[in-house]
């Protein structure tokens, strides 16, 4: 082996962080049970709880130092690991090198736990009287990942590079993917699991609540985490949503998939939590409820997990997983199963004694109240979580149930959720209105009217703006949507509705935190964050409702036309077709003097003789639309397969004709160096609208071996090869070919997706402009218990009062 | 008080009635290519392995055709009319969405398979063994 170029023995280091690696998941996997049983024993033996906490901590951190390792072999390109050969390259950037750590099974394993080891070590310090069973769970959780990864290991040794007692380092690695390498795959993973592990914090805080009997405390200690945990994992789902839009040429951010669900459900679960805290924090109510809440993001996640990882749903899922290995699955489904089981039975058992605690005061007056509404607004969630959550697992459910693999589509979600997104969107601009202690619906309505107003005017506004010329929306008139029962209801009147909504959403909220900025200038996070999710929608709708798409097929010198839009080649990078950064260049230019270049990306990879292509689709961002061009690859071939005819015979291409006229022959038969040709004669309308006539002679050539065909131009548009003869009845085979390549456009109008975003952004902030006002609110909170178990205040602290 | 909760628990569990009777109803099949062949319906899943050789598109009548062959070995010719997926070089499985016309398959829509985070690759399959 040593003799075969590039192939080097093993450095030591290199085998030792391995070793080192596995060395300290087996490490954590015993610590943290370890620090778990001393976590149980601490009532009995206090002095053990020092020891307990350390071993936390160690577990931590040798999680961290495995996903360390792991990223040292990914970067130093060890490829005798068989992680690293299957998902590293020597040759990409630095970037793709590290994030080939978490392009598979094993390492988004590692990754899930580091996050949650971070957000363990950033929370236990602050869990208070519930430390003892957070711990417990927590690390009890841990163990069990740390025992998947034992199992699924990212630092096992390829059987190919041992030889001979010793272990060589392969030349290259198989590589990443080409449709992940792109700077998505480095942002977008790390910040969807960091807020995927930050779910195991309000699971292992409820679950410590639920034991220890208190339901009090831990709402207002966690609320912070859980406000921060929606902005993050909702920036990360939406990165998710960019990254498809961005690479994936179908001009769409969202297919529901089962593994979008699966990230989707506990984020709806997670705001349902950060909503009924608000609740319990306020009034005093709820505190049963929440402490089922607080498990339900993190125990939805582990379903989702085990779904999407068992290979159960392998038929359905665009994104193809590897069967994970046997012995993990089993941990994976055992620790779901147990923990759910667990948690319930907790939570049906200990729920009522632990929010007996809690406070409650007396029953408001009116007729409705903010509490009523919460309790809606938090219910329709739930359910369209629940929904998910069937729907994603319905080929799972008919199969148990002995049916074929069934499947719940687009077009099923969108018409069950939109029942429940319309009540939610009214109750997102109504609630901020509606008062704690109750009020009628008259005066309610009193204090809406204006917004109503406002959304009205302004959706009739925008409706005028998006049918303006310039903005190129046009539905055609009488288009229609399938409404539920088989209805069909006007486009336009369906649009405005949803626009509406989400025009009211964002008024009502914008009125609100006017009303309130001045008076609490950090609490207006919520409605910030509401006004995001209602532009976020808003832009949604409107880019996918008034979508248009056309098929174009564009060839150098002969532009073509979509929706408005003269596409005409420009040019190619110079570069080898080999590299990553190779586009091609198309002069865009639309209505009312818009004009751009588009790049598309088009490359080839994979063996040299037998290349595959790679394209990248081209998105032009404008404020009022967005152009996106989904290039397909370049066309060659005229014709699946070669075709066949005799002297005389002609055949069709488009408007053009080509005849076989006669056989021809230059040399001696059976003499090598003969040369076997079809005369070939076509007639074609050219630009000038004329018909002209055209001339070849393709040939067989008789060579050592065989037959050697050539390729020769007809005319400008096509060349011609000849691919088989027949000796008796002079028939001959010819494949046609496009010369220049046509390269076929998909080329979509997207008005307003700049609002998916700006939405986004704002959402963002908002969560985590009221996760900051709620850690400011906690610190004073301790700071005031502080003062007064130290001190003996004078008078009372304006906080305490 | 407690009246207003037991109907809200009804509404619940009646939308969630709802909706299981109309994912029963409408979820779409997925078929093999025996199945495929005697099923009418025109939102059929057909999913299988594209044979490559026989991949071609028609930038003119902007079409694709190909042969899929199912799990089974089957094989079956599909013509795909409508959008084009993109990177179709790059993937191997496909699920074809539509219904048989003649003794084609002629889909409305095609579902990549991307070969994405998790796959495995065959040199790990390898390594496991």
């Amino acid at each position: 082996m040593n003799d075969i170029p590039g192939v080097t023995a093993a450095q030591p280091w290199s085998l030792f962080t391995g070793q080192f690696g596995r060395g300290c998941i087996y490490s954590a996997c015993g610590v943290f049970l370890l620090s778990a049983v001393l976590w149980v024993l601490q009532t009995r033996y206090p002095q053990v709880e020092k020891a307990a906490k350390w071993l936390f901590g160690i577990g931590c951190v040798s999680l961290l130092a495995a996903f360390g390792a792991l990223t040292l072999l990914f970067v130093k390109d060890q490829f005798q690991y068989s992680y690293v050969f299957d998902h590293g390259d020597s040759t990409t950037d630095l970037k793709y090198k590290i994030a080939g750590v978490w392009t598979s099974q094993e390492g988004s394993f590692l990754l899930w736990a580091c996050t949650s080891a971070i957000f363990g070590l950033l929370t236990v310090a602050g869990t208070g009287i519930y430390r003892r069973w957070f711990s417990v769970v927590y690390a009890g959780f841990l163990a069990c990942l740390s025992a998947i990864l034992a199992y699924e290991t990212p630092f096992g040794i390829l059987p190919q590079a041992v030889a001979h007692g010793q272990t060589f380092v392969l030349p290259r690695g198989a590589g990443m993917t080409p449709s992940l390498q792109n700077y998505w795959v480095v942002i977008h993973p790390p910040t969807i699991f960091t807020g995927f592990g930050s779910l195991t914090v309000f699971f292992a805080y409820a679950a410590a609540a639920l034991i220890q009997g208190n339901a009090k405390e831990w709402v207002s200690q966690v609320r912070p985490w859980v406000l921060l945990s929606t902005a993050i994992l909702g920036v990360g789902i939406v990165m998710g949503g960019l990254w498809a839009y961005d690479t994936q040429g179908w001009g769409g951010f969202w297919a529901w998939d089962p593994v979008e669900c699966a990230s989707f459900v506990p984020w709806l679960f997670t705001v349902v939590l950060a909503h009924g805290i608000l609740v319990q924090v306020s009034r005093g109510k709820w505190a049963f409820t929440n402490l089922l809440l607080g498990g339900l993001p993190f125990l939805s996640f582990v379903y989702g997990t085990f779904l999407t990882r068992s290979g159960l749903l392998d038929k359905v899922s665009l994104h193809s997983f590897a069967e994970m290995n046997q012995s993990a699955l089993v941990i994976l489904r055992w620790f779901m199963i147990a923990v759910t089981a667990a948690f319930v039975a907790g939570f049906a058992f200990f729920g009522k004694r632990a929010a007996a605690a809690v406070a409650r005061p007396a029953e408001p007056e009116g007729a409705i109240e903010r509490e009523g509404a919460y309790r809606y607004g938090m219910m329709l969630l739930s359910m369209i979580a629940v929904v998910i959550t069937l729907g994603m697992s319905w080929p799972v459910i008919v199969a148990l149930r002995g049916g074929e693999g069934k499947s719940v589509e687009e077009w099923l979600y969108h018409q069950v959720s939109v029942w429940f997104f319309i009540p939610i969107m009214l109750l997102m601009a109504a609630a901020p209105f509606i008062s704690w202690r109750g009020m009628s619906w008259r005066e309610l309505w009193n204090r809406l009217f204006t917004t109503v107003c406002v959304a009205v005017g302004l959706t009739g506004f925008a409706q005028m703006g998006l049918m303006a010329p310039k903005i190129g929306v046009h539905p055609a008139a009488g288009e229609t949507v399938a409404g539920p029962f088989h209805t069909h209801v006007s486009l336009t009147f369906w649009m405005m509705l949803l626009v509406f909504l989400c025009m009211f959403v964002a008024v009502a909220n914008l009125i609100k935190i006017a009303e309130i900025v001045r008076r609490s200038p950090t609490g207006i996070g919520g409605f910030v964050a509401h006004v995001g999710i209602a532009l976020l929608f808003g832009g949604l709708l409107i880019s996918r409702g008034y979508e248009q798409k056309q098929q174009i097929a564009v060839r150098p010198g002969s532009p073509d036309m979509g929706l408005g839009y003269v596409v005409s080649y420009k040019g190619k990078t110079d570069l080898d077709p080999f590299d990553r950064n190779g586009k091609v260049f198309f002069d865009v230019r639309g209505p009312d003097g818009e004009h751009f270049t588009a790049a598309p990306g088009l490359y080839l990879y994979g063996p040299q003789n037998e290349p595959k292509a790679m394209v990248w689709p081209h998105v032009e961002r404008g404020l009022s639309h967005d152009i996106y061009l989904s290039m397909q690859q370049p066309q060659t071939a005229v014709w699946d397969d070669a075709k066949t005819l005799k002297p005389g015979e002609s055949i069709q291409v488009g408007d053009a004709t080509i005849e076989y006229q006669h056989f021809t022959r230059k040399g001696q038969p059976g003499q090598q160096g003969t040369q076997f040709g079809a005369a070939l004669r076509m007639t074609a309308t050219g630009e000038d609208g004329e018909r002209h006539e055209y001339f070849a002679n393709p040939t067989l050539t008789l060579a050592d071996g065989g037959m050697k065909p050539n390729l020769v131009p007809l005319s400008p548009d096509f060349r011609v090869a000849m691919t088989r003869m027949g000796a008796e009845d002079k028939s001959v085979d010819i494949m046609l070919f496009f010369s220049p390549p046509i390269f076929p456009i998909e080329i979509y109008y997207k008005p307003l997706t700049g609002l998916v975003w700006l939405g986004a952004i704002v959402m963002t902030l908002g969560g985590l402009m009221s996760a900051w006002s709620r850690r400011r609110v906690i610190a004073r909170e301790r700071a005031v218990k502080r003062v007064s178990t130290t001190t003996v205040p004078l008078k009372p602290s304006p906080e305490s009062g | 008080m407690k009246n207003g909760a037991l109907v809200t628990g009804l509404v619940a569990a009646f939308a969630i009635g709802a909706v299981v009777v109309a994912f029963s109803a409408n979820a779409s099949p997925y078929v093999t290519i025996a199945q495929a062949r005697v099923t009418s319906g025109d939102h059929l899943h057909l999913a299988g392995d594209v044979v490559k050789e026989t991949l071609h598109s028609d930038p003119f009548k902007r079409q694709l055709s190909f042969d899929l062959k199912d799990a089974s070995g089957a094989v079956m010719h599909v013509v795909h009319i409508g959008e084009m997926p993109s990177n179709l070089g790059e993937v191997k499985k496909v699920v074809a969405v539509g219904g048989m016309k003649g003794t084609d398959f002629v889909s409305t829509q095609l579902l990549v398979k991307c070969p994405s985070k998790y796959e495995a690759d065959t040199s790990s399959k390898v390594a496991q063994n």
